[in-house]
């Protein structure tokens, strides 16, 4: 069986994402319950289950990788976006006060 | 609004009946903000194709997540019936 593959295309970007070469587990880093959470003694009770050693198994831990990988990848995508936007206000706010000056 | 942000997502499953299945449980999900993306889902052999169309990063980072987290629910479900 092959891996999940993602590819994603925008105005400005192409980019092909996988799973990655492992080892896969359906315990992913950005699906669990939040760390603050867990330290203040909380419990992911949602948390999956174990996978298997069949070939579903396997898809659904290569499923949790690339969701992980995506989804670092798109937050990347929106911080900078975010960033971008920040520069731009400080410019425009900056201006606007030398204007009243 | 356009829709330029594009995922395409190939799940390769055993064989295309359970691919099928996959596709058939998903399907009936309605999108929120449908105003702003547009997911759809096909089969190619054993392979189910998700294709999400939105109008930001944000928007298609949370339908993929969601319908990630279905498909292993789905996978699962497989796993248990013909186990």
């Amino acid at each position: 069986m092959n891996s999940p593959i993602a590819e994603y295309s925008s105005p400005d970007i192409n980019k092909t994402l996988t799973a990655g070469d492992g080892p896969h587990s359906t315990n992913g880093k950005t699906t669990q319950i939040s760390e603050f959470v867990t330290k203040a003694g909380g419990e992911d009770r949602d948390k999956p289950t174990e996978a298997s050693d069949s070939q579903l198994g396997q898809l659904r831990a290569k499923i949790t990788s690339l969701q992980d990988n995506i989804n670092v990848f798109l937050t990347q995508r929106m911080k900078q976006v975010k960033d971008e936007g920040d520069i731009e206000r400080r410019i425009l706010d900056d201006g606007v006060d030398e204007d009243s000056d | 609004m356009s829709l330029d942000y594009k995922l395409k997502i190939s799940i390769p499953f055993e064989n295309n009946n359970q691919a099928e299945i996959a596709g058939n449980s998903l399907r009936p999900d309605p999108i929120l903000k449908a105003d702003e993306m547009t997911v759809d889902f096909s089969t190619d052999n054993e392979k189910l194709i998700c294709y999400f169309q939105g109008v930001s990063d944000r928007v298609i980072r949370v339908a993929v997540s969601n319908v990630l987290d279905n498909i292993k629910t789905i996978i699962e479900c497989i796993e248990q019936f013909e186990g």
